[in-house]
């Protein structure tokens, strides 16, 4: 009996750590452990890839379906999406949620615990935290109202306590969003970098240590514009912009940033053939921004966010399946995205936007239109290199954004140049406004003189496209320049998962005004298919408010 | 931690040891009846006569031992008469003899007794000895259901492991073959489904140590399961006792029955051999009807029509349709039955020699096994050796020890079952087109010697999959025990097992290129396939109680154990698999492509902690009573579990149950009931748990998850820390009885198990991000009723036929699935519906009703398609009619009802043995009724919507506008999803089987040094009454409740003929 109360008196005989597992009470000890939850977390955020594309793009016009497409992916084009479609189901966007909530819950343990110092703290939390809300935008932006679970549920009470799940409405969730990423210290609002995380960022693979490169974790300013700017606050979020705007202006050039700061994020020209992506005569460089290897010096001027896809690593390449002839081809430009750039003049006066055929999209055998914006690199003769890309947020998205805030607060001609041919052939100098030189947030100064301007080389989205300046002036209505904002985007950022978000954005915004913006942007896909019936379908089903969110399946 | 489990062990055992060898210990012996200890008294007190005579003999038995234990004692005299002292006249005889049923009679009050009739040794009585965890007893005097078989060495049975064996042979356990594979045992259920995902198969115990029959990772070689129970051979087993209910001595790991056996050991210390060889003919199995090469094409032409974008021109211009002199033209018409290619008969053979003998001091018992057995699929075969030690060793007149050692080794070449369908030969050659050849022809038709490459149409050549196919599966067991028992005083006694269990399976795996189709990987082709599988299992089980038996008065007896058990395991599996070696020669793992590998595993451990005291009164020798309870403490228990037994932190499962029994037959009042020989009424209530939650289900975990090369962490589950046991309350009411001076003997128990707490998958709210979560939130309970009946129908001095009859009917409901009204799984194409207020595991699809005639009989329908990627197509004539349940004349998901029941109303089996003079018949029936299987096959054979070949049945196939069939049409990828799951595929799965039947002769010796020489024939799977159209209609194909009743395609048990003999030294 001394043996038996023995044994039981060692309580572990009976807490078996498990080998094949991390049990709990083994992880977040140090700042390893936070590192794994990082990473861990973003192995997971890469699988969302193609649903993200396919919910933003499908549901927008510049996509398409192919005859190849399921009943469930054609459902997404026409805004008649059943519950039981997979491709809407919300539940992947909660598998990274909840292990956001994990970590954010374990990382405010370890600070307490004094595991991790404050940097080590703040870049993590930061990070995950802004992840999460990210993520969050997206489910606003396609379900409407949303469970806003914050609660990482580690036990299964937790899953029959219903204040753990609170039901927020975009509104409510846009300033939840806000109050809480805003809350976040100013100095750690720049995107990570590896003088900042040194244990977080490593080399990994055939990816060097460059901060220019490693953008794999979310850009946290941009973000922020982007969440202020879906609530309407615009001047805010023409700050946030501007702010990442002058990274090369505020940053200082540690021994880890290599890259040429002055030209990131300015959508510049450098003047030379091969140091910018300004298309030229006989070259178009544009196109590296999608296929160019992850440590092209140039094509990182223009990305801001970037995920890489391999495919000697889970989960390869899910977007070449999608969008490749080669693949399982489920979807393709729309006739409304080609017709877009055919409709363009160049510079030169010659006709269509260079960044159409066989930049984004491409023609197989001559009919069949394939997106080429993630299909680049892949060749039938080596069909199991499926390296790729996605790329979450660029510069010229960025241009377009500041662009669209700043019109709303009037600063039409700003706003222009910014989509047009820059700052200094708008303004030659300082940009104005009202006659006068602007202030910040809309301060540029694009001075090619003696002492040049910040912004001199900026050579505007369709200046580097090189394609004839849409007129624009003060005499325009905002309303115009936003409509002029929205056709930009379209040519420069097709397929890319930015359409269905932007036309929401807009369409919430003009609700009073013009309620059936966004049936008729969408139905004028269908009419430009030639298919009538769906056209019309679009168009009676997105008068109505409701039918712009999608259902969201509960269990 | 990982070093605290090894210091505890290091700790424990010691400490076990020492207490073991400190406190010395008791022993029960096993034959604890024939060998009972005989106090010789003065026959002061009352005395009683009587005759003992043989049962078909009917003659006077001299020499037979009559005691009344622990008082008196006689031997008979020439005549059979005997006269002994008893206590008072309400004792109780014990008689028995060598080669005879052990017997007691009550005397209620007689002072003589005419008759005890005794019958020989394999007669099934009530008075059988039923090994029982604190010693021998005979079933008329357990207050528990229990039941035994006495197996004697079953020489009349071939090719059988224990679990197999055991079917038809108990009432209320189930065993179902897992399919025909030599040594792949039987699936074991004791009165139906005990839990849904945990463990259904009873606790084994072999010689008193825990025997761990669980697998621990699955066999990398498809369809195959590790049978761990065929490593004991059955020769030597000498009795198997099912503990069905009061099972809670073994607390949370008894809510399955368990399963008692032991081993031979040596009867006395004369020296003797007993040797055994037997050798046989395995039969193929009958074939499926599939088409031959004539139908087939125009079956093909028929559907490559309906095939998008394909002319009929294209048609004509394939190579198979081209009947012009061509290069390619005898590759295309031949007419190959495919089925002779893969399936072989073979033969079989086991050698056997058994040596017991000993002195005073230590007996032993020896036996050494081989068995060679060729399997249905040609080219597979097992081997197997096995050995076994038994001793038993007096140590000192007090201190006495017992050894088990076996080691058994086995060596199975297998090939692909089930599911693969570019592997497996027996689907490969119902699938593949007849008019090909297995091997490549010239332009004038002459055949190489070369196997045929993966045809054109992508299926494999049936034949490379049996040539050039490599699955290998050797096992290793080694499992020892020591056990030690001190004698204090008459009443106290100290016992000890501890027993280690080393348990290995190793696997390698090869297909080769040529011949089997290539597989598409994410980042290469995968042209030829190595694989490697370890699984490994090690096991530390110790037992110590301390045992109390006392006469309290004239009436009364108690016995009492307490003590504890501890179990320490772990398993580990490790597998790889990896693809494109240099050339179909070089066939193992290293010779691999590095980048295309993939290694997989898993790691467990655990520990169990089971306390007992158990405590047992009798009273007159005819009122029984019997407590046990149990605590328990496992390292898979949940550390927050509510409102259960805490000790120091440690949640423990806290089982009771009670039992009584009346032997009614002892009243004094049934003294002159000739009709009567025994009668007991029992009735028992108690709880047991089941374990079988998983190592580390009770804990939040995290796994990983990679971001490009490197490796993070995420969640891996919602924790349920509350996470605990199943509970499984059992009652039981039962009736033993005996007529007719046991000519007749009748057991019936009714039964009604309640299973709560039990382990499900919980669905999740999406927002939690996990789609399920583990939870005790399922309950279900299981009635039942069952008989078992035998008696001796001619009872002759040379002709003597003893008949048998077991009988099962079990009803399972399910009552409560947490927050959930039903749960569906999948298995093997089929849909399966688990729900409250119905049995669990209901097959659920859709109904069909014919067929369409016509194009406008299916217009006028209204009805439409909804496909697998959510469009609506309407049906057309040919396709099947379905029913439209909710009526929104859309066939979908929300159409699909409960088509078939897997479980079957009744089972059982049906003996017979019949001996005349020295000649001797055993006839084995067994029968399942009511039982409905899914025909995965089948499915895939009327399927018509690919390059398959198919059933005869599709011949019938609709073909024009009005056609009039309940075949539908051929149509290239099924739109129409005629093939789905639906009530098609689901037959009657009712059969009856003669299991075996075996003729033995006891040849007369004349020789002095020889004791006994029989020799036997035996015929297993002699025939199968039964509608099911796939190959057999027993078949498990696993582990898993789900899996009942699905038929995925493994090979079926075939005929097999012996010839045997046995000879005793």
């Amino acid at each position: 009996m001394l043996v038996l109360s023995s044994i039981l008196s060692c309580k572990k005989a009976f807490d078996i750590e498990p080998e094949d597992a991390l049990e709990a009470s083994q992880t977040y000890r140090n700042v390893y452990d936070a590192d794994a939850a990082v990473l861990g977390i973003y192995g997971k955020f890469v699988k969302l890839a193609d649903k993200y594309m396919l919910l933003n793009e499908l549901r927008g016009d510049l996509l398409d379906v192919t005859s190849n497409a399921n009943n469930y992916l054609k459902q997404l084009g026409t805004q008649t999406v059943a519950a039981d479609n997979p491709y809407a189901d919300p539940k992947p966007f909660y598998e990274v949620i909840i292990n956001c909530n994990d970590a954010l819950k374990n990382f405010n343990i370890m600070r307490d615990k004094k595991l991790l110092d404050n940097t080590q703290y703040y870049q993590r939390y930061t990070d995950i935290l802004f992840l999460r809300s990210w993520l969050y935008l997206q489910l606003g932006i396609h379900y409407g109202t949303v469970p806003y679970v914050t609660d990482a549920l580690t036990t299964i009470a937790d899953l029959q306590d219903e204040s753990k799940f609170p039901k927020l409405s975009f509104e409510d969730l846009l300033s939840r969003l806000i109050a809480e990423t805003e809350a976040t210290p100013r100095e750690f609002l720049n995107q990570n970098t590896s003088a900042a995380s040194p244990t977080l960022i490593l080399p990994m693979d055939v990816y060097i240590v460059k901060d220019g490169v490693f953008k794999f974790f979310i850009q946290r300013r941009s973000f922020l514009g982007d969440l202020n700017l879906w609530k309407g606050n615009y001047l805010k979020a023409a700050g946030y912009y501007k702010d990442v705007m002058e990274t090369g202006t505020n940053s200082s050039t540690g021994s880890d940033q290599q890259i040429d700061l002055y030209d990131t994020y300015r959508v510049g020209d450098d003047n030379s053939q091969d140091h910018s992506l300004k298309t030229t005569a006989v070259l178009n460089p544009w196109t590296k921004i999608f296929s160019a290897p992850l440590a092209d010096r140039i094509a990182n001027w223009e990305r801001m966010w970037t995920l890489p896809f391999s495919s000697s690593f889970s989960p390869g390449n899910p977007l070449l399946a999608l969008f490749s002839r080669s693949g399982d081809y489920l979807v393709k430009p729309s006739n409304l995205s080609m017709r877009n750039w055919d409709n363009q003049i160049r510079a030169d006066g010659s006709l269509t936007d260079r960044r159409g055929l066989d930049m984004s999209y491409r023609l197989v055998n001559g009919i069949e239109p394939e997106v080429l914006k993630y299909s680049q690199n892949y060749s039938l003769s080596t069909p199991f290199d499926k390296t790729g890309v996605w790329v979450i947020y660029r510069a010229a998205v960025l241009h377009l954004r500041y662009a669209e805030a700043a019109n709303r607060l009037d600063r039409k001609v700003l706003a222009g140049a910014l989509i047009n041919s820059g700052i200094k052939a708008a303004f030659g100098t300082k940009a104005l406004y009202n006659g006068v030189a602007d202030t910040y947030p809309f301060d540029f100064n694009g001075d090619g003189g003696t002492i040049r301007g910040n912004w001199y080389r900026n050579s505007g989205i369709r200046g580097r496209a090189v394609n004839q300046d849409y007129p624009i002036t003060a005499a325009n209505t905002v309303v115009e320049v936003e409509d002029r904002i929205m056709q930009e985007e379209a040519l420069e950022t097709a397929f890319e998962g930015y359409r269905w978000q932007d036309l929401l954005r807009i369409a919430l915004r003009r609700q009073s005004t013009d309620p059936n913006y966004l049936a008729n942007k969408i139905a004028a896909k269908f009419d430009a298919a030639g298919d009538g019936a769906s056209a019309s379908l679009v168009r009676s089903r997105l008068a109505n408010k409701e039918n712009w969110y999608l259902p969201f399946k509960l269990k | 931690m990982h070093n605290y489990t090894k210091t505890v062990i290091k700790v424990i055992l010691p400490c076990l040891l020492f207490f073991a060898l400190s406190c010395p210990l008791l022993a029960q012996e096993k034959d604890s009846v024939t060998t009972t200890v005989i106090k010789f008294k003065r026959p002061t007190g009352p005395q009683v006569s009587g005759v003992v005579i043989g049962a078909s003999s009917k003659k006077p038995l001299p020499g037979i031992s009559v005691t009344v234990t622990g008082y008196a004692a006689a031997i008979t005299d020439e005549k059979g008469n005997f006269k002994i002292g008893v206590p008072n006249y309400n004792a109780v005889l014990v008689i028995s003899g060598q080669g005879y049923q052990v017997k007691e009679e009550a005397l209620k009050g007689r002072k003589t007794i005419s008759k005890i009739v005794l019958y020989e040794e394999r007669y099934v009585s009530v008075y059988d000895a039923a090994i029982l965890p604190f010693g021998t007893a005979l079933k008329n005097r357990t207050p528990y259901a229990v039941g035994t078989v006495n197996l004697n060495g079953s020489w009349e049975r071939a090719n059988e492991t224990a679990d197999s064996y055991l079917q038809g042979k108990i009432a209320g356990l189930e065993a179902i073959r897992k399919s025909g594979t030599p040594d792949i045992g039987a699936a074991l259920y004791l009165r139906g489904y005990n839990s849904l995902y945990a463990a259904n198969q009873p606790l084994i115990v072999v010689d008193g140590v825990i025997y761990d029959v669980n697998t621990y990772g699955s066999s990398i070689i498809s369809g195959h399961q590790n049978n761990r129970l065929a490593n004991i051979d059955l020769k030597d087993i000498d009795n198997i006792t099912l503990i069905k209910d009061g099972a809670s001595i073994y607390g949370t790991k008894g809510a399955n029955g368990v399963l008692m056996i032991t081993t031979g050991r040596a009867k006395d210390v004369a020296t003797r051999l007993d040797f055994s060889a037997y050798g046989g003919y395995n039969a193929t199995a009958g074939q499926l009807p599939v088409m031959q090469a004539d139908n087939y094409r125009i079956f093909l032409s028929d559907l490559l029509k309906t095939k998008p974008g394909i002319t009929d021109a294209l048609i004509k211009a394939e190579p198979y349709m081209n009947d012009q002199p061509n290069p390619a033209f005898y590759n295309y018409h031949q007419n190959t039955n495919w089925q002779d290619r893969v399936m072989s008969s073979g033969i079989s053979q086991n050698y056997y020699l058994k040596v017991t003998g000993g002195d005073d001091i230590a007996t032993y018992a020896l036996s050494l096994g081989y068995l060679s057995n060729d399997g249905l699929t040609d080219s597979t075969n097992l081997t197997r050796y096995q050995t076994r030690f038994n001793a038993n060793l007096n140590l000192s007149a007090k201190l006495k020890s017992q050894v088990n050692l076996a080691f058994t080794r086995s060596e199975q070449n297998l090939r692909d079952q089930g599911l693969a369908y570019s592997t497996n030969p027996l689907y490969l050659a119902l699938v593949k087109a007849p008019f090909l050849s297995p091997f490549e022809l010239s332009e004038t038709g002459v055949q190489s010697p070369n196997l045929a490459d993966t045809d054109i149409f992508g299926t494999s050549n049936p034949s490379a999959a049996i040539k050039n196919v490599q699955a290998l599966n050797r096992s290793y067991r080694f499992s020892g025990s020591i056990g030690f028992n001190y004698e204090f005083n008459k009443a106290f006694k100290a016992n000890t097992v501890v027993g280690i269990t080393y348990d290995k399976v190793r696997e390698n795996y090869f297909t080769p290129m040529l011949g089997i189709a290539p597989v598409l990987l994410p980042t290469a082709v995968g042209y030829n396939k190595a694989a490697a599988g370890v699984q490994r299992l090690f096991t530390v089980n110790t037992d110590t109680w301390l045992s109390y038996s006392k006469d309290l008065n004239e009436v009364g007896k108690l016995s009492a154990n307490l003590g504890f058990r501890l179990q320490h395991s772990s398993a580990e599996v490790d597998n790889g698999t990896s693809f494109n070696t240099a050339s179909d020669d070089f066939v193992t793992l290293g010779g691999t492509q590095s980048t295309l590998r993939v290694v997989g595993g898993s790691l467990g451990k655990w520990n169990w902690l089971n306390n007992y005291f158990n405590v047992n009164y009798e009273a007159y020798n005819k009122y029984f009573l019997s407590f046990n309870i149990a605590a328990d403490a496992s390292s898979r228990f949940g550390k927050d579990i509510p409102d259960v037994l805490n000790f120091n932190g440690v949640k423990m499962a806290l089982m009771p149950s009670l039992a009584g029994s009346w032997l009614i037959s002892s009243e004094s009042f049934m003294a002159n009931n000739n009709f009567v020989e025994s009668l007991k009424l029992r009735a028992s209530y108690g709880l047991t748990g089941n374990d079988d939650i998983g190592n580390y289900t009770a804990k939040s975990y995290y796994v990983s998850q990679n971001f490009l090369g490197r490796q993070g962490l995420v969640r891996g589950n919602i924790g349920n820390t509350a996470l605990k046991w199943e509970r499984n309350a059992k009652l039981n009411i039962g009736v033993d009885a005996s007529f007719l001076k046991e000519r007749l003997n009748l057991s019936v128990d009714i039964y009604q198990n309640k299973v709560s707490d039990m382990l499900i998958y919980e669905p999740l709210l999406t927002s939690t991000g996990f789609s399920y979560a583990l939870s005790n939130g399922g309950a279900m309970s299981n009635k039942g009723l069952e008989i078992a009946l035998n008696g001796r129908l001619i009872n002759q001095t040379g002709l003597k036929w003893d008949m048998g009859l077991t009988y099962s009917l079990n009803r399972n409901k399910i009552s409560q699935l947490g927050g959930n009204n039903q749960l569906i799984t999948e298995y093997s194409g089929a849909t399966i519906i688990t729900q409250i207020g119905a049995a669990a595991n209901l097959f659920y699809g859709y109904k069909s009703n014919g067929v369409y005639a016509s194009d406008a009989e299916a217009a006028a329908s209204g009805l439409s398609n909804k496909t697998a990627d959510g469009a609506f197509i309407p049906f057309q004539g040919g396709d099947m009619k379905f029913a439209d349940l909710n009526g929104d004349k859309v066939i979908d998901e929300r159409d699909r009802q409960v088509i078939g029941n897997p479980n079957p109303d009744f089972v059982g089996a049906y003996s017979n043995k019949l001996s005349y003079k020295r000649w001797s018949l055993d006839a084995l029936f067994t029968f399942s009724y009511g039982n409905d299987i899914y025909n995965s096959t089948r499915a895939i054979l009327e399927s018509m919507s690919g390059y398959n070949n198919q059933s005869l049945a599709a011949v019938n196939r609709w073909r024009v506008d009005g056609q009039l069939t309940d075949v539908p049409r051929a149509s290239w990828g099924d739109p129409s999803r005629n093939a789905r799951f639906s009530d098609r595929w689901v037959e009657d799965g009712s059969y009856l089987k003669l299991r075996t039947i075996s003729l033995s002769y006891n040849v007369p010796i004349k020789a002095n040094f020889i004791r006994s020489a029989t020799v036997y024939a035996i015929a297993n799977n002699v025939f199968t009454v039964s509608n099911y159209l796939g190959y057999d209609p027993e078949f498990s194909a696993g582990n898993s409740v789900f899996a009942r009743g699905v038929d995925t395609g493994l090979e079926p048990s075939f005929r097999s003929m012996f010839l045997g003999v046995r000879i005793g030294l």
